[in-house]
C-alpha cells in the first residue's frame, strides 16, 4: 500500500515527494524546504481569511461528521490508517483498530457542542462587547504551529480541532514516528469541506531542522508543541508567539480497600489502562497504590492484575518492543526478580511470553515510574490519605489519576490529589479517554486561543 | 584447589578439546546451581534445573544487572571486583566475586598471548590504566598487572598516577623507545588513549614506534572523553603511535565475566590469515546474540543482545545476559556498546530522563 503521509492547501505550485517504506506500507513524504513552507504559509493566510468569516458552531459541525464518517470501517480514510498505521507505528493491528474507535469516540456531537460552549459568546469574536468596565474583542490566531508526537494516534488533534473552529489555519508538523494518521484526517477535513482544507497543512520533517522552524515559527501567533522536556525548553526559546508545550507527563491509579471486594473487575479495568497503547500514552498508568484492610491485600490484587494483563495481551496483543525498549524491561525485571530473591519484599508477575506484560509488587511506596511497555508497580498504603504526600518530588510531571473508591470517598480524595498536582481524576478503564474539554496541563483548549483587545472608551 | 569439576575448567582452558565444553557446561551448572542457593533459587523460578538440561543453551542466564544485588560465589572469593558504576555515582556497583583467581589468571593469560602476543613477543608494557595499588577492585587492573608481571619485559609500567595520566612521562618513553627500536606493547583504557591523543593532535608529537609494536585497548568512554569511533581511533593510533591497524587489538571484557575478548587482527597476521576484525570468543567460552524481546538466537549479521556462557566463571554463575549489543560475524562477533537506556517516545516519560532533570 502507497500512501500520501501529507496534506498541502491545493495552490502550492511544485513540490518534491520522497518515499519511506514500513515493510509492506510506503509513505510519501513531501521534501519540505524554506521556500516551501513560506509559501504555503501564504495560502494559508489567504485561507485563513475566509474560514475566520465563519462561525465556530458551523465549523465545529463538520468537524463533528468527519468524524462520524471515521466510524465507519468502510471510510476509505479509516482503512487506510487501519492498514498504515500496524507498519508504522509498531502497534499491533488490533490495537490500532481498537485505538481508533476508543479515539473516535470522543469526538461526538455533544462533545464538538461542550468545546464550543467554552467560549461563552461567537459575539466576542465578531465585534467589540462590553466586558466588564470596558469593550472587549477575542480575535483568533491567524496562523497556529503544531508540533506533534506520535507515540498515540490522535495525540495533539484536540489543539488543532480548537484552532480550526476559532477560524486558524493550522502549519502541523507531524512526528517522524507516525507522519501519516494527521495528514489523513486532514485530507478527510478537506475532502468534506474544501475551504476548511485549504487552511490546513501537514507535513513531516525531522526535530530540529532549524531552518524550517524559523520558517515555521515565524509568522505563528500560538505553537503548541508536544514532545520531551528538553525539546520543550528548546522551542520556547525560538517561538517568537505565544507557546503552549506539553511535555513528558506520567499517570498513576489509586484504589480503595472498599472497592477490594470486587477485586477481579477493578483489576480488569486497571489492567486495560495500562495495557493501552503498550503504556506509550501520557494517560498511561506507571503504578497503582492499593490501599490495605480490603478483602484483597495488594499484593493479592498484583496477582489479579497480572492475570488481567494475560487476559489483554491476548485481546491487545503488544505491538513489539525496540531493542532499547525490550533492554528496559529486561532491566526493570532484573532489578525487581534480584530484589525478590535476596528477601525484598517484592513479587514479580511476568508474561507468559517474552515480554507482553510485567507486574510488580512492592512494599517499598515510593512513587517509582515504569519502563513502559506495559510494566504496572502496585505499592500499598494503608490509607489513600498518604498518597498525596508520597507524589510530592514528581508534582511537575503528574497528570492523570484513575480512581477506584467508594463515591462517597471521591470528594475528599479528589480534593487531596488535585491538591498534589494532578490534572486529572477520572474512574480506572477510562484513563485513556479523556473529554475533549478535558483541561490538558490545566489549560482550556479553545479559550486559551484567543488574543483579547480591550477598548476602553 | 580441591574441587574436582574447577580443575576439570583449568585443564580444558590449558588444553581445550572443543567436544568437551557442553559436558563441562553442564557439570559447571549443576556445581554451581547446587552451590549457590540465590541461584538456585533464579534457577527454579525458571523451572529449569541440572536434570532438566540437556544443552549449555538451556542454562539460565544472570543478567549483568542481578550482580549489583545477588551474590552469586560459589565458595568464599579469593578476590571481588567491582564495576566501575556510571556517571551517577548514586548508583550501586556490581560485585562478582571469584573463589579461585587462578582459573581467572589462567584463561587471562592463554587468552592474552594468543591475542596480543601470538609472536611470542615479550615487549615492554606501558600501561593507561590505575596500578591495582590504585584501584584494588578493578578487574582490568588486576587483568593488567597480571599480563604484565607474565609477559612485560623490564621496564613495563603505569602511566596512570593518583588517577590523572602522566601524559609527559609517556611521550618521553615513547621518544626514548623510538629512537631504541624497542617493541613495546601499549595497554589501556580508550578514554585515556584518547586524552593521549588529543594531546598529540593539539601539540604536534607523532611517533614511529619500532616494528612490531602493538596496542590493547577496551572500554567506552562513559563520558570521561570526547566519543571517537573504533575506525578513527584506529586511524589516530597509526598516525600518533605509528602502530598499524591490524597490530591495535580491541579487548571485550567485563568485571561479570572470567574471560574476555580480543580482536582477531594480529593472531590473523601471524598466521597469515586475513579476516575481517571481529572479537574471536576462546574455546571454553560460547557467545549466543538474542532477540532482546524474545531471548531467542539471532542469524548472523542481525543485532542482540550478548549472552556469554563463561567456564571461567565456574566459582560464581557460567551464563551471563549482557546489555551488549553485537551482532555475528565470522567464528565470533562483534560488539556495538552498550544498549541505552530506552528512548522516550512522545509525551509518556521514562525513568532516566526523569531522573536527569530532578
Amino acid at each position: 500500500m502507497r500512501v500520501a503521509a501529507y496534506h498541502l492547501p491545493t495552490k502550492v505550485s511544485g513540490f518534491e515527494v520522497e518515499t519511506r517504506s514500513y515493510g509492506e506500507v510506503t509513505l510519501d513524504l513531501v521534501v519540505v524546504t524554506p521556500g516551501l513552507l513560506a509559501e504555503l504559509i501564504g495560502h494559508l493566510e489567504v485561507a485563513r481569511e475566509r474560514i475566520a468569516k465563519r462561525k465556530g458552531r458551523e465549523i465545529a459541525e463538520i468537524l463533528s461528521d468527519v468524524f462520524t464518517r471515521w466510524q465507519e470501517r468502510t471510510d476509505p480514510f479509516r482503512q487506510a490508517a487501519e492498514v498504515a498505521l500496524p507498519a508504522i507505528t509498531r502497534y499491533s493491528q488490533a490495537m490500532v483498530v481498537h485505538g481508533l474507535d476508543l479515539l473516535l469516540q470522543g469526538y461526538t456531537a455533544e462533545a464538538f457542542d461542550a468545546l464550543c460552549r467554552e467560549v461563552a459568546s461567537e459575539e466576542v469574536l465578531e465585534g467589540f462587547v462590553p466586558v466588564g468596565s470596558h469593550l472587549g474583542r477575542a480575535y483568533s490566531p491567524s496562523l497556529t504551529t503544531h508540533v506533534l508526537a506520535g507515540n498515540i494516534p490522535g495525540v495533539g488533534l484536540p489543539g488543532l480541532i480548537a484552532a480550526t473552529i476559532l477560524g486558524s489555519a493550522s502549519l502541523v508538523k507531524t512526528a517522524s514516528s507516525d507522519p501519516l494518521f494527521v495528514a489523513l484526517w486532514a485530507a478527510s477535513v478537506a475532502k468534506r469541506d474544501p475551504e476548511i482544507g485549504e487552511a490546513l497543512c501537514v507535513l513531516s520533517w525531522s526535530g530540529g531542522r532549524k531552518d524550517l522552524e524559523a520558517v515555521a515559527f515565524d509568522r505563528a501567533e500560538v505553537v503548541i508543541a508536544y514532545g520531551n522536556e528538553q525539546t520543550m525548553r528548546e522551542l520556547r526559546g525560538r517561538v517568537r508567539g505565544r507557546f503552549f508545550g506539553h511535555g513528558h507527563r506520567l499517570s498513576f491509579g489509586v484504589i480503595g480497600r472498599e472497592v477490594l471486594s470486587n477485586a477481579e473487575e477493578v483489576a480488569e479495568r486497571t489492567a486495560y489502562d495500562a495495557s493501552l497503547f503498550d503504556q506509550r500514552g501520557c494517560l498511561s498508568p506507571h503504578l497503582f497504590y492499593v490501599e490495605e484492610g480490603g478483602e484483597a491485600t495488594p499484593r493479592e490484587f498484583a496477582g489479579l492484575l497480572a492475570t488481567a494483563m494475560e487476559r489483554w495481551a491476548e485481546r491487545l496483543p503488544p505491538g513489539s518492543p525496540t531493542v532499547e525498549e525490550a533492554v528496559a524491561v529486561r532491566r526493570f525485571r532484573a532489578g525487581y526478580e534480584a530484589q525478590e530473591l535476596v528477601g525484598k519484599e517484592v513479587a514479580l508477575f511476568t508474561s507468559r511470553q517474552g515480554l507482553d506484560w510485567t507486574v510488580i509488587y512492592e512494599e517499598d511506596q515510593t512513587f517509582t515510574p515504569s519502563c513502559l511497555q506495559r510494566t504496572v508497580l502496585v505499592k500499598p498504603v494503608t490509607d489513600l490519605s498518604e498518597v498525596g504526600g508520597l507524589l510530592d518530588s514528581w508534582r511537575p510531571y503528574l497528570q492523570a489519576v484513575g480512581v477506584a473508591v467508594a463515591p462517597e470517598r471521591i470528594e475528599v480524595l479528589a480534593a487531596q490529589l488535585g491538591e498534589a498536582g494532578v490534572g486529572r481524576i477520572c474512574p480506572v478503564g477510562r484513563m485513556q479517554a479523556p473529554p475533549l474539554t478535558w483541561h490538558q496541563e490545566g489549560r482550556t483548549l479553545l479559550h486559551d486561543l484567543l488574543r483579547w483587545v480591550d477598548l476602553e472608551a | 584447589m580441591t574441587e574436582p569439576v574447577v580443575k576439570r575448567v583449568l585443564n580444558f582452558i590449558r588444553e581445550p578439546r572443543q567436544d568437551d565444553f557442553s559436558r563441562l557446561a553442564l557439570e559447571v551448572f549443576a556445581f554451581q546451581y547446587e552451590r549457590n542457593s540465590t541461584y538456585q533459587r533464579f534457577c527454579d523460578r525458571r523451572g529449569i534445573t541440572p536434570d532438566t538440561v540437556s544443552s549449555w543453551k538451556e542454562i539460565p542466564a544472570v543478567p549483568t544487572s542481578a550482580f549489583k544485588l545477588l551474590d552469586l560465589s560459589c565458595a568464599t572469593p579469593e578476590q571481588v571486583f567491582l564495576t566501575s558504576g556510571t556517571s551517577q555515582s548514586s548508583e550501586k556497583r556490581g560485585r562478582h566475586g571469584f573463589p579461585w583467581l587462578e582459573v581467572y589468571d589462567t584463561s587471562l593469560l592463554t587468552n592474552f598471548s594468543a591475542h596480543l602476543l601470538p609472536d611470542g613477543a615479550r615487549p615492554r608494557m606501558l600501561i593507561l590504566a590505575p596500578s591495582p595499588d590504585l584501584l584494588p577492585t578493578s578487574s582490568l587492573s588486576h587483568m593488567l598487572e597480571v599480563v604484565r608481571m607474565a609477559y612485560g619485559s623490564e621496564g613495563s609500567t603505569y602511566f596512570i598516577g593518583d588517577k590523572a595520566i602522566d601524559i609527559p612521562g609517556l611521550l618521553q618513553t615513547l621518544g626514548e623507545i623510538e629512537a631504541r627500536q624497542e617493541p613495546v606493547c601499549l595497554l589501556g583504557s580508550s578514554f585515556a588513549f584518547v586524552h593521549v591523543l588529543d594531546v598529540c593532535l593539539a601539540d604536534g608529537p607523532s611517533f614511529r614506534l619500532p616494528d612490531g609494536s602493538r596496542l590493547m585497548d577496551t572500554g567506552g568512554f562513559k563520558g570521561r572523553s570526547r566519543e571517537v569511533s573504533r575506525g578513527e581511533l584506529l586511524r589516530l593510533y597509526q598516525k600518533i603511535f605509528g602502530i598499524p591497524q591490524a597490530f591495535c587489538v580491541n579487548e571485550y571484557g567485563m568485571t561479570e565475566m572470567g574471560s574476555q575478548f580480543y580482536d582477531n587482527t594480529l593472531s590473523d597476521r601471524v598466521q597469515g590469515r586475513s579476516r575481517p576484525r571481529f572479537k574471536q570468543i576462546p574455546p571454553w567460552v560460547r557467545t549466543r546474540i538474542v532477540d532482546p524481546a524474545t531471548l531467542e538466537e539471532l542469524p548472523e549479521g542481525k543485532v542482540g543482545l550478548l549472552t556469554h556462557y563463561d567456564l571461567a566463571n565456574c566459582g560464581s554463575v557460567m551464563a551471563v545476559e549482557t546489555e551488549d549489543l553485537g551482532y555475528k560475524i565470522e567464528e565470533g562477533f562483534e560488539i556495538l556498546g552498550r544498549a541505552p537506556g530506552a528512548e522516550s517516545r512522545g509525551c509518556s516519560l521514562t525513568i532516566e530522563e526523569l531522573q536527569e532533570n530532578r
